[in-house]
């Protein structure tokens, strides 16, 4: 059992201060641009944001440290608690919540979907990271299931992009943890086949001159709803619909672009601050264009340098690490940020379509924040922990 | 026990390489920012500004417009209204309830005031949704006592406030309508996106003056950059230039001699001109009928602009630089300085009237079919006899009588500051076998000598060419403003001989003090000039035009004027002449020795070309 050998000097010695640094000085940048974002803002709601913000980050941080002092094994061990928990609340997402702009995402202000996303990468890790775990198809396809339950529940909310994130995270885990990689390389190749005719037939059917009666029928096809098809048509068209749905992307665009190379100067977006990037999505989804803004391409470059802080601690963590449990929880974990910062600030320099994916630890969403907190709890318990010659952890 | 992550199930290379995956990522982020940041970061800001910045067009005062006294013809007045300022009503929610707001504003001051507002939800929805920032006038040409009870009250109504806008005013009415002209509200320009600019409406010349030197009195408007927010509320003010005014213009004609050459019209359809031979400035320019600038500016009713376009005299029409008339007798000064130039001519050698000109197929007759008997140069322009004249042009030919017409400024434009100047028209060979197919004949020469045919003039046109003949030869470009310090534009020089220009002047004096232009006779100085009666139409409907140009004083001359009447009663000599008298009159003043009055001389026989009474004009040319 972990002890962290009674040795206060050894954990602070372990633990990431690289990790731990660039995620407090990602929150703390996150409390500075939701108060440029909501300050001005009428409701007393949106103002009081970024307050909101500082106190989830710093339970976020006390969460991190807490679990750091744990020895990561033995929560892998509930891992099948979790997830059965992160299921359950999916479930009673889709039958309780009330919908909010056409999705049912929260239920008793939190996001399950968030939840749900942790779990499945803890049971992953714990269940590919066992060493008596065979490598092969059968265990693959065992791992499908495991991820396609949440996935489905979520795409039912709607919430495409937080079911999609799931997906390349899976496949890294599967790909470190060396789970059948011949069929693993089988599917990616098929999903990109896939993809590019799914995209193909979408820019026929919706091109201008495209005949109506296939437009008609690859509507119907498609499994997409109205609004999810119009969001990707105003990525591929980029003049659709300027003043609705492409609303948020162009506005977004307008704001980064216009920002420069040294920005406009903190509180002085005028994107921002003349309303023309919503209130509703500034400070959380498009954080990093009211950023972008204020501080240009210098801002933006750093924040990429932040999450550079991030994801590549916790990569070399996840190669310091002696048991595969740890390792893939890491890579996980560092799949799920990199996903979400490349979605997030994609989205907002019309890289990629519009999705509600955060900016981790700098967007606002308590949910998010606190689940993220906690795998980096995780990562940081694989650094203090998964160094140890002794197995502390023995599976089934 | 097994262990985890031993060596045997452990590869190395597979987190470093997924780690390369996400450098990829970094980089291609890293690459699309700079490319959105730095190297189309203009393309992005210049969309921020179309999107937020809102240019407003501000009018600058216009102009005014002052005759050569100082006598204000055109003026600014303030029109005071009560606008509506939609920004400080603005209401949370929906547009609805800003809208709603202004509207309940509106029939709030309404009850103050005691005056309906004439604004319409749909105008309000209007303006909220195109010029938000624009004060919304609900209320105009208030008087004082209504503004002042609005004012007492005006703490219990926020967001409506006084607002003045300036009109566009002529003071004195119908007066030298035609030279002034009107100014009407500006209309916006269909290149400037409304979406993005507002534009306060300012006068725009229509017509006249006001046209001709719109961008003189108009000056420049001013503007200012507004930042609106994503509703279209004012959120800062940018950058500004103040309007610059316009300037004032002070034109040369003369409002009391004005006014008395629109008396001596009045009741007639016609047109006079008084020009300075010395300068080419108009001192007086009418046409009648007239009709009063103030009902065109702003703008007309639809109803009442139609019956103006409708009216059958054609009040609009300004006759004195648009209207063309064939000039009748007043041709022959012309015809004679031709003759003049000719070698051999001698204006002694005689000509023998018998009140017919022979003339295959239509003879030519002399008015009221008169014998002149023998007639030289001056006594054919004293008693205008057709057949001398026509007996002249058939010997030197027609080339020499256009030249001279054109070299006087006859079918072209004189180059008066004012829009819309008629050409008029000296016919010559090309023309008659385009227009008739047909060969340029001796009737037409005959014709032309005459001032019949197809030669038309404008009244301005015979004012200039008689102002070349009293000043010896200098056509000058007539002018309404003396721009300061640019002198006198001289269009022509013509180079007569002493003896050419001396005989036709001694005809035109004799004209006055003895042949067909008697009655111009009466002011204090000495003037020479020429009748014409140019008629026109069929048979049965036959028309004439009263003309007459003069010129004075005859010894050393200053004005020249020219003056015609449509469809006159009478003979020029009666019609028109007593006309030049009196503006003579008002200029020189009367004559100290009231010598006989011209009235009870008994009506001397003004000579007419006929052209044949049977038929029209064009039928015999």
């Amino acid at each position: 059992m972990s002890t962290l050998r009674g040795n206060f000097t050894v954990w602070a010695a372990r633990l990431n201060l690289t990790l731990l640094t660039s995620i407090t000085a990602a929150i703390v940048v996150g409390i500075a641009f939701i108060y440029s974002a909501s300050s001005i803002r009428e409701a007393d709601a949106l103002r009081r944001l970024y307050l909101m913000h500082a106190q989830v980050g710093v339970v976020g941080i006390i969460i991190i440290l807490a679990i750091s002092m744990i020895d990561y094994r033995r929560i892998l061990r509930l891992s099948w608690v979790f997830y059965a928990i992160g299921v359950v609340l999916l479930v009673a997402t889709l039958i309780f919540a009330e919908p909010q702009m056409g999705a049912r995402r929260w239920i008793g202000g939190i996001q399950p979907a968030e939840i749900a996303k942790m779990a499945t990468v803890i049971l992953l890790a714990h269940f590919l990271g066992n060493r008596s775990t065979p490598r092969d198809w059968r265990i693959y396809l065992l791992a499908i299931a495991i991820t396609a339950l949440p996935i489905i529940l979520i795409v039912r909310q709607p919430d495409l992009g937080t079911a999609l994130i799931f997906l390349p995270t899976l496949f890294a885990m599967l790909f470190v943890g060396r789970i059948a990689p011949r069929a693993v390389v089988a599917t990616l190749l098929i999903a990109s086949v896939a993809l590019a005719v799914f995209i193909g037939v979408l820019i026929a059917a919706e091109r201008e001159n495209a005949s109506p009666a296939l437009q008609k029928h690859v509507r119907r096809v498609i499994p997409l709803n109205n609004y999810q098809r119009e969001r990707l048509l105003v990525f591929l068209f980029p003049d659709r619909d300027p003043f609705g749905h492409g609303w948020n992307k162009r506005q977004s665009e307008i704001a980064v672009g216009s920002g420069g190379v040294w920005g406009k100067g903190y509180l002085k977006g005028d994107q921002n601050l003349l309303g023309y990037l919503p209130a509703s999505v500034a400070s959380n989804d498009f954080i990093f264009s009211v950023l972008a803004e204020e501080t240009g391409f210098a801002g933006s470059l750093v924040i990429l340098l932040l999450f550079a802080g991030i994801i590549v601690p916790t990569l070399a963590v996840a190669y310091m690490c002696t048991d595969g449990a740890g390792r893939l929880l890491c890579t996980g974990v560092a799949t799920i940020t990199f996903c979400h910062m490349v979605v997030n600030i994609g989205m907002t320099v019309g890289l990629l379509p519009v999705t509600g994916l955060p900016l981790p630890f700098i967007s606002y969403g308590r949910t998010f924040l606190l689940t993220m907190a906690a795998a980096y709890g995780l990562v940081q318990s694989v650094a203090v922990h998964g160094r140890d010659k002794t197995p502390q952890f023995s599976g089934e | 026990m097994e262990l985890h992550g031993t060596s045997q199930t452990f590869d190395g290379w597979r987190i470093p390489l997924l780690g390369l995956i996400f450098l990829a990522g970094f980089l291609l982020l890293g690459a699309r920012l700079y490319n959105v940041q730095v190297k189309n970061a203009a393309t992005f800001s210049g969309r921020l500004n179309r999107q937020s910045i809102r240019r407003v067009l501000l009018p600058s005062a216009r102009g005014r417009i002052f005759d050569r006294n100082g006598v204000i013809l055109a003026d600014n007045r303030p029109n005071m209204c009560l606008a509506m300022f939609v920004e400080e009503m603005r209401r949370s929610g929906g547009w609805d309830n800003t809208i709603n707001a202004v509207a309940e504003q509106a029939d709030r001051v309404a009850e103050i005031i005691g005056q309906p507002h004439t604004l319409s939800r749909e105008a309000i929805a209007a303006h909220v949704n195109k010029r938000l920032p624009l004060p919304l006038v609900a209320w105009d040409h208030l008087d004082e006592q209504t503004i002042a009870r609005f004012e007492e009250r005006t703490e219990s109504v926020s967001g409506v406030d006084v607002h003045v806008l300036s009109e566009r005013v002529y003071p004195l009415g119908k007066l030298a309508a035609h030279i002034i002209g009107y100014a009407g509200r500006d209309t916006p320009d269909p290149a400037n996106d409304e979406r993005y600019h507002y534009t306060v409406m300012g006068m725009y010349g229509r017509a006249g003056i006001e046209a001709q030197y719109n961008s003189t009195l108009a000056g420049v408007p001013g503007y200012q950059l507004l930042r609106v927010d994503v509703s279209g509320y004012r959120r800062v003010e940018l950058q500004g230039t103040d309007p610059k005014p316009g300037r004032d213009l002070t034109l040369t004609i003369d409002t009391t001699l004005q006014r008395e050459v629109e008396n001596t019209l009045a009741g007639e359809v016609g047109a006079c001109v008084v020009l300075d031979v010395r300068n080419g400035d108009i001192l007086a320019m009418a046409s009648l009928p007239s009709f009063d600038p103030n009902t065109l500016s702003p703008a007309p009713s639809h109803a009442f602009w139609t019956a103006l376009q409708k009216a059958p005299d054609h009040p609009l029409f300004n006759r004195a630089i648009q209207g063309r008339y064939p000039p009748g007798s007043t041709f022959k000064m012309v015809t004679a300085l031709a003759a003049l130039g000719q070698p051999g001519f001698d204006p002694k050698n005689t000509y023998f009237c018998e009140g017919i000109y022979d003339l295959n197929p239509r003879p030519i007759r002399c008015a009221f079919g008169e014998h002149h008997g023998t007639v030289g140069l001056r006594l054919s322009m004293r008693h205008s006899c057709n057949g001398y004249f026509c007996h002249i042009a058939a010997e030197m030919g027609p080339e020499p009588m256009r030249q001279m017409a054109r070299a006087l400024g006859m079918g072209a434009k004189t180059g008066i500051d004012l829009p819309g100047e008629a050409e008029g028209l000296v016919p010559d060979e090309a023309r008659k076998k385009e227009v008739y197919k047909d060969i340029w004949r001796l009737g037409d020469t005959c014709l032309m000598s005459i001032g019949q045919g197809d030669l038309l003039t404008t009244p301005l046109q015979l004012a200039v060419a008689t102002a070349a003949i009293a000043n010896g030869g200098q056509v000058l470009r007539p002018r309404l403003v003396q721009s300061g310090g640019q002198g006198v534009a001289v269009m022509r020089n013509i180079n007569w001989q002493q003896g050419q220009i001396e005989e036709v002047k001694r005809g035109l004096e004799e004209v006055i003090t003895l042949g067909t232009g008697r009655r111009v006779r009466g002011s204090a100085v000495t003037a020479a000039g020429k009748t014409g009666t140019a008629e026109y139409g069929t048979r049965a409907n036959l028309k004439r035009h009263a003309w007459m140009i003069a010129y004075a004083p005859a010894e050393a001359p200053s004005v020249a004027i020219s003056i015609v009447i449509e469809d006159a009663d009478d003979t020029a000599g009666i019609a028109a002449a007593p006309m030049v008298r009196r503006i003579l009159t008002t200029i020189f003043g009367a004559a100290p020795t009231p010598e006989a009055a011209p009235t009870e001389v008994p009506p001397p026989p003004a000579t007419t070309p006929i052209a044949h009474p049977s038929t029209t004009v064009e039928e015999i040319s």
